[in-house]
């Protein structure tokens, strides 16, 4: 046997171990490549410990060359292969390259040939997502299953939406500032949520996660969408007046939050940002209000300029205040 | 994130250093990371700690993390592991906060000849559970207002610690607190500017 010959049996042989964990387990809780450097001989590189499954690195180039090879192959038939194939093919793939779109559109059509059921398909995301929390392509797959669910099952439950903000949260928490996965939440919320409860109760979820991650940027993002989004649905289902009251107390309450944190973190920018952000919705919901807030903000320079703290984040507040609300501090 | 991943209580020995008792929270790394990351967070503050004068404070930067290390001028030294998000001036308060109580629980004469984590010291875990959130930190504004901030030692790299002519590559090449698996590990995460992440 040649080099190559010996190099697809080989994938051919991890290929099987992996079909097998696969038919066999349904609750695979993690995927991962573990780096060993060399091959023990006649040792099989996959790795099955206690629901989670883990692959040699070594094995990787031989397992990944074979199945994209074929996978093209299997494009470039005019003659469909078999749906199990496919499956095996883009399964392996995804697992390894999580970016590849070809592989998840062809995913998509085992999806609509009922060869695949969408609650294994999201299952299957979602352990992808444990690895690669930070994958574009992962929530698009995502959000096409739901949309697909929705056409033929109907407006998802309070259960199943639940389950797929904690996800986002949980890819949120994997990889730092996952534009992506806030960006999922949104629409999740937008489509699903757009409720002044739902919001409310994102307003508590939000709050516990930027107290844990305070220089996340993206997390404050989605914060910012919500307070906006209350606001409006204020504005919806009450009298003007009544409804700038209401979202004039968020505000308030939300500017109490941002100083507890400023006390307790030094330096962090997402936190200054955040505050031109409220100061900004303040101004617009009440302008009268413009003297009142300035003298608020001047104290709260002052304090700081005093103790010395955050002095390079002082100086950029003061300069946009200056800027963009023609606030002078001198 | 706002995270403690590591504390330990260590011992300064004129060569080396033992870790008298250590706890980890290493919930949010992947299963098979966890046992790597684990031996090198241990590795890693010993190594601090031997490199650290005595009566010294220091905060080291290292990818994401931050090492936070204060060595008693009686050897007694404690180490955290955050991340960046946590706040030094609170991590530093409970650095000598373990170190008074750890005093007061285990008699000094023991410290020198304890063997590797065998020491039983369990307020060292609560506290590593008790400080995930750093607001429990009012508690301590006493021992606050002892601290110096501007005595810290800050470095922006473990390698800076290092005496001329070490190379943390070799250090751990030659390390006995880690498997061959770790090494690897370290191997694959320097190759890719990484850490505990792999990219094919």
């Amino acid at each position: 046997m040649d080099t190559s010959d010996e190099d697809t049996s080989l994938a051919k042989r991890i290929l099987r171990d992996l079909r097998i964990i696969f038919d066999r387990e349904t609750n695979l809780l993690e995927f991962d490549i573990v780096p060993v450097e060399d091959k023990t001989l006649n040792k099989s590189p996959v790795i099955f410990e206690d629901h989670r499954l883990g692959l040699e690195s070594w094995s990787i180039k031989y397992l990944y060359t074979y199945c994209y090879h074929e996978f093209l192959k299997t494009r470039s038939h005019r003659a469909r292969s078999d749906s199990a194939t496919i499956n095996e093919l883009t399964r392996t793939l995804l697992l390894i390259n999580p970016e590849l779109k070809t592989a998840w559109n062809c995913r998509k059509q085992l999806v609509i040939d009922k060869y695949l059921t969408i609650q294994d398909e999201l299952t299957f995301c979602q352990l992808l997502m444990r690895r690669r929390s930070k994958n574009m392509e992962n929530f698009t797959h995502r959000q096409w299953l739901i949309q697909m669910m929705v056409k033929t099952q109907g407006h998802p439950d309070t259960n199943f939406i639940n389950n797929e903000l904690e996800l986002c949260l949980e890819a949120a928490r994997r990889y730092q500032s996952n534009y992506y996965a806030w960006t999922y939440r949104r629409w999740v919320v937008q489509t699903y949520a757009y409720n002044l409860n739902a919001c409310l109760h994102e307003m508590a979820t939000s709050k516990a996660w930027i107290e844990r991650h305070i220089s996340d940027y993206s997390g404050f993002g989605y914060r910012q969408y919500i307070i906006v989004t209350i606001g409006s649905l204020y504005l919806d289902t009450q009298d003007k007046l009544l409804a700038y009251e209401d979202y004039e107390s968020i505000l308030v309450n939300e500017m109490d939050l941002i100083n507890d944190l400023l006390r307790i973190h030094c330096n962090r920018e997402s936190l200054y940002l955040h505050r031109r952000f409220v100061v900004s919705q303040l101004l617009s919901i009440d302008g009268s209000k413009d003297k009142e807030l300035y003298d608020r903000e001047k104290d709260f320079i002052i304090q700081y300029l005093q103790i010395g703290r955050d002095k390079l984040l002082i100086e950029r507040l003061i300069r946009w205040y200056q800027r963009f609300l023609n606030w002078n501090f001198t | 994130m706002v995270k403690l991943y590591f504390v330990a209580v260590i011992y300064k020995h004129d060569r080396g250093s033992t870790i008298l008792k250590s706890c980890a929270d290493l919930t949010s790394f992947g299963y098979f990371q966890k046992k790597s990351v684990g031996e090198f967070m241990k590795f890693t503050s010993k190594m601090i700690v031997e490199r650290s004068e005595r009566a010294s404070r220091s905060s080291i930067k290292e990818q994401e993390y931050l090492c936070h290390a204060y060595v008693r001028a009686d050897n007694l030294a404690s180490v955290i592991i955050s991340d960046q998000d946590y706040p030094n001036r609170v991590a530093h308060t409970l650095l000598s906060k373990i170190l008074e109580d750890f005093s007061v629980a285990i008699p000094s004469q023991r410290w020198a000849s304890a063997a590797e984590d065998s020491v039983t010291f369990n307020a060292l875990d609560i506290y590593l559970v008790k400080y995930q959130n750093p607001q429990e930190a009012d508690a301590m504004t006493k021992l606050q207002r002892d601290l110096d901030e501007t005595k810290i030692i800050l470095h922006e790299t473990i390698s800076s610690l290092l005496q001329r002519g070490e190379k943390l590559d070799d250090l751990v090449a030659k390390s006995d607190d880690l498997s061959a698996q770790s090494k690897v590990f370290f191997k694959t995460a320097r190759k890719t500017n990484q850490c505990c992440q792999y990219y094919p």
